[in-house]
């Protein structure tokens, strides 16, 4: 794209066109490499979206043995314990969106188990993190009696804990999330309905 | 060290990539969010880095460096203009259309010190408009949010029609003054105006 003339000037200063003397220049080359590693490193920070300083070291494992189990079960925990950081701040949506995140990489990570008991540690996170999701979006889209409910939602709350109820769990977190189901259940119900138990 | 346009090209590139990490990355009240540019800031800097290259403020690319530093430059504006834009809304509606429509007349005129002072006076009404005037607002018109009997979830949302904005802490416009910076020199770095300087812009 070269830079026409325009009317009433002489003709731009533009840059030389660079000779071989510049391709050979090993400052040019070794800034292209440099520019060209620091660009995927670029990459890698933007998709691994540290919240921390300290994540960026669990991020950069992630990214550097994507398919590995332990860095991404660290990962998840990282985000439940930011998620429950944002959560005692009174940052629902912060809470929300690092608890997403969380079930994103307790689900990676249960997908490169190697041995039941990784596949019983993944399922059991992703499980709790589905469920303290579900219970702060109770929290959220509950209003005073007065008030009408965000059935939205709500729904999706539901709808998240019997995804967790379709998986085999331990027998704590399957009475959890039986809970929470009625729970969100009796909310749903219009008026004063939600009092009078079923 | 010699500074030849190559080397000068490859410094540039690497503080246009510097500008466009940092442009994106805001540090909330909790947390840490990183932005991409989105469609109507990558086309208008698409346009901008055209009016930049043919008036001379960034040199013509040519060869490898060359073309990495537009292309890098390019990406870096975008970055910038994300971060300087309003917030999604009728702010951000009226004042991009209004910039996109007069854009040509306004920047493809005159010298590139003009162009690139027209372009520092924007950023800084942007910028104004984005971290001044929309919190400002944002905090005094109507009730808060779950408060009023539920009269301030209308407000609420009436105000994120408006603009869709959120409270950025002081460090998030710290590092952005930081990729604004970067922007600057790198394109110091390959400032090439010299014949278009001398005849737009006549020694006093």
């Amino acid at each position: 794209m070269d830079a026409p003339a325009l009317p009433g000037t002489t003709q731009l200063a533009a840059t030389r066109s660079p000779g071989p003397r510049d391709r050979r220049d090993p400052w040019v080359a070794g800034g292209l490499v440099v520019l060209g590693v620091m660009t995927v490193l670029a990459i890698l920070l933007y998709r691994a979206s540290p919240q921390t300083a300290g994540e960026v070291g669990s991020a950069a494992l992630v990214a550097v043995a994507p398919d590995a189990f332990t860095p991404r079960i660290s990962r998840a925990r990282e985000r439940v314990s930011a998620a429950q950081r944002a959560r005692a701040a009174g940052d629902t949506a912060g809470a929300l969106a690092r608890y997403a995140e969380a079930e994103e990489e307790a689900l990676t990570a249960r997908q490169h188990t190697t041995d039941t008991t990784q596949t019983r540690t993944a399922t059991e996170l992703w499980a709790s993190t589905v469920l303290d999701r579900a219970e702060l979006m109770l929290a959220s889209g509950a209003r005073p009696w007065y008030q009408a409910d965000n059935n939205q939602v709500l729904a999706e709350a539901l709808a998240s804990v019997r995804r967790v109820q379709a998986v085999p769990l331990a027998a704590p977190t399957r009475a959890r999330a039986e809970s929470l189901a009625g729970r969100i259940d009796r909310r749903m119900r219009a008026g004063p309905l939600e009092w009078i138990p079923r | 060290m010699t500074w030849t346009p190559a080397r000068r090209a490859v410094a540039a590139a690497l503080l246009f990539l510097l500008a466009a990490v940092l442009a994106g990355v805001t540090p909330l009240e909790h947390g840490v969010e990183y932005h991409v540019f989105g469609i109507v800031e990558g086309l208008f800097a698409l346009l901008l880095a055209y009016l930049l290259v043919l008036r001379g403020a960034w040199a013509a690319p040519a060869g490898v460096a060359g073309w990495a530093a537009v292309v890098y430059g390019t990406v870096a504006t975008a970055q910038v203009l994300e971060f300087l834009f309003p917030p999604p809304g009728l702010v951000q509606w009226v004042v991009v259309a209004g910039m996109a429509i007069t854009a040509w007349s306004v920047f493809s005129g005159g010298s590139p010190r003009r162009l690139v002072a027209s372009l520092a006076s924007l950023a800084v009404i942007l910028a104004l408009l984005r971290y001044s005037v929309i919190p400002v607002l944002w905090t005094r018109i109507g009730p808060a949010q779950g408060t009023a009997l539920g009269l301030g979830d209308l407000a609420e949302s009436a105000r994120r029609i408006f603009a869709d904005w959120r409270p950025v802490r002081p460090a998030g416009e710290l590092i952005g003054f930081v990729a604004v910076c970067c922007w600057a020199l790198a394109t110091r770095l390959v400032w090439a105006p010299r014949a278009i300087d001398a005849a737009a812009d006549p020694p006093v």
